[in-house]
């Protein structure tokens, strides 16, 4: 019997990664498991309308329509027309990639920034927690749209400064769970008899502590995904960051807000769109959550 | 004592009486399986099993806090004669804190850290008396000297985190009699204490117990300071009582092997450097009916029956019982 | 070789203690002196807040002391950082706590965790790290099929035995238990009492026994020290001390204890 398979690091690795992840499920309660559920089945009702217009798109994004201006929800336009007879369904469709995209670039920046940070605060404490916490202070006492106004008024427009902006905003909040996790586990004995083996921090940090954080870390991060995707959408809402050439939900709320009384579904469809993505991330994050509290075993 | 006598008194005879006690988990499992006990007023009976041997679930189901999940299958427990094992939160009020005393574990965990000391004790009279506040106050006072507690007036003005351990558990301890209870149960409550300190609350609560006739129910793993409180004891195991007597009779003459091996395995001073274990570790119990022994399979001297047949109680001498087929052909 | 003691550890003078937010020091550990010969086994005894487990921390090298010196095989090392320190004694300080669960990474295996001393050491090949956990897994009466098992799925005394044999795997001259056996069950702590002493025949390694219970140390035990309020009242062979003790204390505690 071969036990000992290595990973890139050299490093041993014994779990039957199948099994672990099995025994993890089977951890989650009911309750947990339908958020989870839910959650999955609200990102799954945008996804599927993406896939559609994949292949059915039958108006152009920009092309105007006079005479189709301020058309109802119907057979030929699904979410109605706007004030340039632009179809609805089309055009809030094209602007999910770029509003997903700009979401998973926030979360890569805070969560990744976030990590380093509340790990090490987390793990060595003392002037390093300190300074951790001084800068997460700082950036938490800053306005999300003032700091995303300065990086507009200073760089210009573009997607890679609200990305950016919006990035530095959302490391404390990963930094805060992560550091939390290290500073539960790091009192933990197993520590204390790494530490006397002369096992390097890098090796208690990233193999031992971080794992035991990985599934309360997913949950920040779906609840970050959400967070990221109202801060753009009022970002844009604001015509702060994203060029108003590209389409973006909150740029459409934007546009929509002139004539919400002769067409109530140019504000609807970009509404409905955030408002279920968010809902289902929330559900996810809190499914997630639930597993970690059940998880963390003594 | 015989115990054909003990069945035949009246109830009443009995501050508690626990008869054939089965309490089961949602998933099946059988936490208590049959436990019968009884204590007279002014007795100090002691439950003394390992973890799992569910002497935990037996207090709890006594005081009526098992936790979710878990309920009474079968039995009655019996306090002064009334069933209280299906009886409403307002009635469980009624009895626990005023008739039945409860000292816990960990002192520090059942005091609420923001609250003065004196007013804790107050709040038991205050839920349970109609008494006016000096009244009262006289009374937390002479409670308070009562468990030997130092400079009583100063210290009612004290915050818990500010007490010793062991004052914290007289604390505790004064809690649970202020209402002069006919039942005092106490459950591991030195294990949380340094050794001078576990003796001195354990004379603190012989006293208790003689000078106001308070039957005590004493939960412990631990036979040394079961054998300095208590008069009779019950020995535990996977929820079965298999032995009973008085605390002479079964650690001066275990007849249960189980006991006996218990016994063996605490260091003395006799047996330093020797082994101390002679019975087979523990393994997994699934906690399915007992349909035999359940100590067969760490025990060495088990024989077929052990294994076949759930063993009755067999008397050794009057008042001592164990349940093991070894007393049987002992008889024949 | 002549000028040399026969003592492992030796502590001299050491005081010690953790910065306080109002007052400067509390002080621990004072004046504290304790040396351990080669393959004996010490047991420490003490109350709660007497500094039995500070002064675990200050051979580990967990806390530094304030002054005072450590000798370890007659070299000093009390200046030297956590990892240093282990480096530099080959990894001959190993210890047992008393909480077994939280001795063990939930999420690896028994196995990874025995494995583990080995690997960071990396003096030996895969096989052979292999071969010696599921040695060591026997040595303290596991069965080999723990190896693949979660620590959630052993009992209190097993996770016990399975540290004992996680620190005892890099075969250090000086094993410190923290009250090892305080949180289990009377016929458990009987069985990893007699594991510890078969083992300490085995292996022959210095033992600091850190306990409450007199009744352990004195079976277990070769030494005895008493330690109240951060010093050392009383020090000798455990028969001497317990048929005549001199301190007020130490006969306070043993009176207490029935012996």
């Amino acid at each position: 019997m071969k036990l000992l398979k290595r990973d890139k690091n050299n490093e041993v690795i014994l779990a039957p990664t199948l099994k672990r992840a099995y025994y993890r499920a089977s951890l989650m309660n009911k309750g947990a498991k339908l958020q989870f559920k839910i959650g999955i089945i609200l990102l799954a009702i945008p996804l599927f309308l993406f896939l559609i217009n994949l292949v059915y798109r039958p108006y152009d994004i920009t092309t105007m329509n006079m005479a189709e201006r301020f058309q109802a929800p119907g057979l030929r336009h699904w979410f109605g027309t706007d004030n340039y007879g632009r179809d609805v369904f089309v055009r809030v469709l094209s602007g999910l990639p770029l509003t997903v995209l700009i979401s998973i670039g926030i979360n890569l920046i805070g969560c990744l920034v976030g990590l380093i940070i509340g790990a090490l605060s987390g793990y060595f404490g003392g002037s390093i927690d300190y300074w951790g916490n001084r800068l997460s202070d700082a950036l938490l006492s800053i306005p999300v749209i003032l700091m995303g106004m300065l990086f507009v008024a200073t760089f210009g427009d573009g997607i890679w400064q609200v990305i950016v902006a919006l990035g530095i905003m959302f490391i404390p909040s990963y930094m805060r769970v992560i550091r939390s996790g290290f500073l539960e586990y790091r009192q933990r004995n197993f520590v204390k008899r790494l530490q006397l083996l002369g096992a390097s921090s890098n090796r208690i940090i990233w193999l031992h502590l971080f794992p035991l954080i990985r599934i309360r870390l997913l949950s920040a991060i779906a609840l970050g995904f959400a967070n990221a995707i109202l801060a753009e959408s009022s970002l844009s809402f604001l015509g702060l960051g994203v060029p108003p050439t590209q389409i973006t939900w909150g740029g459409m709320l934007k546009d929509a807000q002139g004539f919400i009384f002769q067409a109530p579904w140019s504000a609807i469809a970009p509404g409905l769109m955030i408002v279920t993505i968010v809902l289902g991330c929330f559900f996810i994050s809190n499914g997630l959550k639930h597993l970690t509290e059940k998880g963390s075993l003594q | 004592m015989n115990k054909l006598e003990l069945t035949n008194q009246a109830n009443p005879e009995y501050t508690l009486k626990v008869e054939h006690l089965k309490v089961v988990s949602t998933q099946g499992a059988e936490l208590v399986r049959d436990v019968s006990l009884a204590i007279k007023p002014g007795e100090i009976v002691g439950l003394v099993g390992e973890s799992g041997s569910g002497k935990s679930i037996t207090t709890m189901a006594i005081v009526g806090i098992l936790p979710d999940g878990i309920s009474i299958a079968k039995g009655k427990i019996l306090f002064q004669g009334q069933d209280i094992t299906r009886i409403s939160a307002d009635e469980r009020c009624g009895i626990n804190g005023n008739k039945l005393g409860i000292i816990y574990q960990d002192a520090s965990q059942a005091l609420n850290p923001l609250m003065r000391i004196g007013k804790q004790i107050d709040e038991v009279l205050k839920i349970h008396t109609d008494l006016s506040l000096s009244e009262r106050q006289d009374r937390v006072l002479g409670t308070m000297r009562a468990v030997n507690l130092p400079d009583v007036k100063n210290l009612a003005k004290r915050y818990p985190h500010e007490l010793s351990g062991g004052q914290r558990q007289r604390v505790l301890i004064a809690m649970a009699i202020i209402n002069n209870p006919q039942l005092l149960i106490a459950d591991e409550p030195t294990t949380a204490l340094d050794v001078t300190v576990t003796a001195q609350i354990l004379d603190l609560i012989k006293i208790i117990n003689e000078s106001k006739q308070i039957s005590v129910l004493y939960i412990s793993h631990d036979f040394s300071t079961v054998n300095k409180l208590c008069d009779r004891v019950f020995v535990l195991y996977a929820g079965i009582p298999v032995e009973i007597g008085s605390v002479k009779q079964v650690i001066e003459n275990p007849q249960h092997p189980y006991t006996e091996l218990l016994l063996e395995s605490i260091p003395t001073k006799e047996k330093r450097g020797q082994k101390l274990l002679r019975m087979k570790g523990r393994t997994q119990d699934p906690r399915g009916p007992a349909l035999n022994c359940q100590f067969a399979d760490r025990c060495p001297k088990a024989f077929g029956r052990c294994r076949q047949e759930l063993p009755p109680m067999y008397q050794v001498t009057p008042g001592h019982t164990a349940a093991c087929f070894l007393l049987n052909n002992k008889g024949e | 070789m002549s000028e040399r003691t026969n003592n492992l550890l030796e502590l001299r003078n050491i005081y010690a203690g953790y910065s306080g937010s109002i007052r400067k020091m509390n002080h621990v550990l004072q004046d504290l002196s304790l040396s351990i010969k080669n393959n004996e086994c010490v047991g420490l005894i003490g109350e709660s807040g007497s500094g039995k487990t500070t002064l675990a921390n200050i051979i580990t090298g967990f806390l530094q002391p304030i002054s005072g010196q450590i000798l370890f095989q007659d070299n000093s090392i009390e200046k030297l950082a956590l990892k240093k320190r282990a480096k530099q004694l080959s990894y001959n300080i190993q210890m047992v706590f008393q909480d077994p669960y939280s001795s063990f990474n939930p999420r690896k295996t028994i196995g990874y965790q025995l494995m583990e001393p080995l690997v960071i050491q990396k003096r030996f090949a895969e096989e052979e790290i292999e071969a010696k956990a599921y040695e060591s897994l026997e040595q303290v009466g596991l069965a080999p099929d723990y190896f693949l098992r979660y620590p959630h799925q052993l009992s209190g005394g097993q996770l016990q035995r399975a540290a004992l044999g996680c620190s005892l795997i890099m075969t250090p001259r000086l094993l410190i238990a923290d009250e090892p056996v305080s949180s289990l069950d009377v016929s458990v702590q009987a069985q990893v009492l007699d594991l510890i002493q078969d083992l300490r025949e085995k292996l022959e390694f210095s033992c600091l026994f850190i306990s409450h219970d007199l009744a352990v140390i004195y079976h277990l035990c070769d030494t005895v020290a008493v330690l109240d309020q951060g010093s050392i009242v009383e020090y000798g062979p455990v028969e001497k001390v317990f048929e005549n003790p001199q301190n007020d204390y130490t006969k306070q505690l043993i009176f207490s204890m029935g012996y």
